[in-house]
């Protein structure tokens, strides 16, 4: 009861920071028409949003709960909610399920715009910029991270203090300094990058870690020449330089592959890949040449 | 699946979609002629398979996804219960929004699974 008490008190205030749509089109962003909505129809979670809705907060709650209990890493029931917790006005567990749903789903601009929007409302405006750029990158029309962007940027909150700021940077340093040891230090200087390997055309491990002991370094490099290698076959003709990005539960690499060798960036799970690929490409580039001129 | 590979090839720039099940098993495809290859989409998944290998010695955990680029063209994967969602793009067009309606599609196959086991009695 006493959820119900809080969510009367401060839904009609929270509920209006956030715009209501219908479920197909916050659900899945870029297509109006979700595909969803015509694969799920009455699906639980639909139920829930509908419960949502309609105020019956502990039934949304509970469906939600029976969707997840089943399919833990389903976006859309952690969306519905996270939404459901802005509604009750318990934004810390909004932001832990949107972080959770993101988790799962990194590229989902909806997600990232809904984390950008509950940062707003805690007053971390920063973040909630931050946030709404990397949604709009994914989804450039996302109303929800431009009106964000918008509000941020009327609002006079103080920044966070410099002292819970990261001390890391996106950009690594512009100088080449054609040593590859320099330029991977400086890729695992960016932030989010927790390690850094360059592997040769063989797969030998040349430089770097990503930083789980040398023998997963050199399974790392064989991992790496056997996917290249497979790579190839799917696209002869398509050559080098490659990128990728893969996400994990546990982290994410990005693979920067030219034929001087390959460079592999793990970053962590909860890093959103955006700017963080364009400088680690930069690096990536900057490696490889020194990879050459050595 | 079908339908939602259809629905899927509509995203601007991408010229074709398959699922494949985790041993290359073909379970459905909807591309152009040129990506009629069954052999093309499993060299595509064995590729995936290589970055998911790749993932897992780098204590990441087993891959949701992968999505590569080069010069002339695109490749998004997902992994999605039934094996893997694989979809083609040209080099022209911008990544995210084949990322987004590469998720969405599995969303949609992942639902209809729901659906299913709650129509089952």
């Amino acid at each position: 009861m006493e959820y119900i008490r809080r969510a009367g008190s401060l839904a009609p205030r929270l509920v209006s920071l956030v715009p209501e749509q219908p479920l197909e089109t916050t659900t899945y962003g870029l297509h109006g028409t979700s595909l969803l909505s015509r694969h799920v129809t009455p699906s639980l979670v639909e139920r829930a949003e509908k419960q949502r809705l309609n105020g019956s907060l502990d039934d949304a709650i509970e469906t939600c709960q029976q969707v997840l209990v089943r399919w833990p890493d389903y976006v859309s029931a952690l969306l519905v909610l996270a939404r459901i917790r802005i509604d009750l006005g318990d934004l810390e567990d909004a932001e832990e399920t949107l972080k959770a749903a993101a988790r799962h789903d990194p590229m989902n601009a909806v997600v990232l715009s809904l984390l950008a929007r509950v940062y707003l409302m805690q007053g971390l405006r920063d973040d909630a910029e931050r946030q709404a750029r990397e949604a709009l990158f994914f989804n450039p029309h996302d109303s929800t991270a431009q009106a964000v962007l918008r509000e941020a940027s009327l609002l006079q909150i103080p920044s966070e203090p410099a002292a819970q700021a990261t001390v890391k940077t996106i950009a690594p340093p512009a100088a080449a300094s054609h040593d590859p040891a320099a330029e991977i230090e400086a890729i695992r200087a960016i932030a989010g990058v927790v390690g850094a390997i360059l592997i040769d055309p063989q797969g030998l491990p040349i430089d770097g870690s990503v930083g789980q002991g040398e023998s997963s370094d050199a399974q790392a490099g064989a991992r790496a020449a056997s996917a290249m290698a497979a790579w190839q076959q799917v696209w002869p003709a398509a050559g080098r330089p490659v990128r990728a990005l893969v996400a994990a539960p546990h982290g994410q690499l990005v693979v920067e592959a030219d034929t001087a060798g390959v460079l592999i960036a793990k970053l962590s799970a909860r890093v959103r890949p955006g700017r963080v690929m364009e400088a680690i490409h930069a690096g990536a580039q900057r490696v490889l040449a020194a990879l050459v001129k050595r | 699946m079908k339908e939602v590979l259809t629905e899927l090839n509509k995203t601007p720039g991408l010229l074709g979609s398959a699922v494949l099940a985790h041993d290359g098993l073909l379970i459905a495809s909807h591309a152009s002629t040129a990506l009629q290859d069954q052999e093309m989409w499993q060299h595509a998944l064995r590729a995936f398979q290589g970055f998911a290998a790749l993932a897992q010695a780098c204590g990441c955990g087993d891959a949701l996804s992968a999505s590569l680029e080069w010069e002339q063209g695109k490749v998004v994967a997902k992994s999605i219960p039934q094996g893997v969602l694989l979809a083609a793009a040209d080099g022209a067009c911008a990544l995210g929004p084949v990322q987004i309606a590469v998720e969405q599609a599995a969303a949609a196959i992942a639902a209809a699974g729901v659906e299913e086991q709650h129509a089952a009695p």
